[in-house]
């Protein structure tokens, strides 16, 4: 059987920046599991998403967040903190009296000011709040 | 000019949050938009034949006036979904990749969460 390769017009050609905003509490973690699913499958669409952690959501980085030990959960976020890079807004910490580090050290999260943050938004086609 | 519109529910049913995305398709399609709704995560319980009866009316109500009603084949399986003799008539199963395929396609993407 022979197979036909895609012409370079046929394969589409992802044009927007996307910025997914994990802004929900732990006690939604399936909201929060499924934005880290749709940005590995925008990694897997090559539409590179940019990640930022916020309010209650930045307890998702903590050191001893309870699903640190969820083995898919520890995956994604590791893959995204790989591909993608994570940001943590400077004032969801300070309003939570955390320290950079106070966060899981190997995701090497970026904190942001608001106004960085805001800048993020300026620039994002497309932006999730999940 | 006609937009096409993607609206992504997130939220399981009884969050309301369905009935709300349906008015608002209904409003884009009267306006002559084009409307897809993404059912993924708790959001593809929406699918469910099982699902509220006056909502399932609506639904199908507005895919035969052209909204397209697509879920994530992930999340079906899931939630026990993953037959289609389960599914509300007019729900087209597909994958996350597609909607990030959509969600660069469309004009406007709309979060339900």
């Amino acid at each position: 059987m022979t197979r036909r390769l895609c012409s370079i017009e046929e394969v589409n050609t992802i044009t927007k920046s996307a910025l997914i905003i994990i802004k929900s509490s732990e006690s939604k973690s399936k909201e929060t599991f499924e934005g880290l699913r749709i940005a590995m499958s925008m990694i897997g669409m090559d539409m590179m998403p940019k990640l930022l952690f916020c309010d209650e959501a930045v307890s998702f980085l903590w050191k001893d967040n309870k699903h640190r030990n969820d083995e898919k959960y520890a995956h994604y976020l590791e893959t995204l903190a790989e591909m993608a890079g994570i940001k943590v807004l400077s004032t969801s910490l300070e309003d939570r009296h955390l320290l950079l580090c106070d966060l899981i050290e190997s995701l090497n999260p970026q904190v942001i000011s608001p106004s960085q943050a805001s800048k993020l938004v300026s620039e994002s086609d497309l932006i999730l709040a999940v | 000019m006609h937009l096409k519109l993607l609206l992504v529910i997130l939220t399981p049913p009884h969050d309301g949050h369905l009935k709300t995305a349906l008015n608002l398709s209904e409003a884009a399609l009267r306006k002559g938009h084009g409307v897809i709704v993404f059912m993924t995560g708790d959001g593809a319980l929406h699918a469910a034949q099982d699902m509220a009866e006056s909502m399932a009316l609506k639904m199908k109500q507005l895919v035969e006036r052209g909204m397209q009603l697509v879920a994530c084949r992930e999340s079906l399986r899931q939630k026990g979904l993953h037959h289609e003799e389960r599914l509300l008539e007019g729900v087209r199963i597909s994958s996350l990749a597609e909607m990030v395929d959509l969600m660069d396609s469309s004009d406007k993407t709309l979060v339900f969460d």
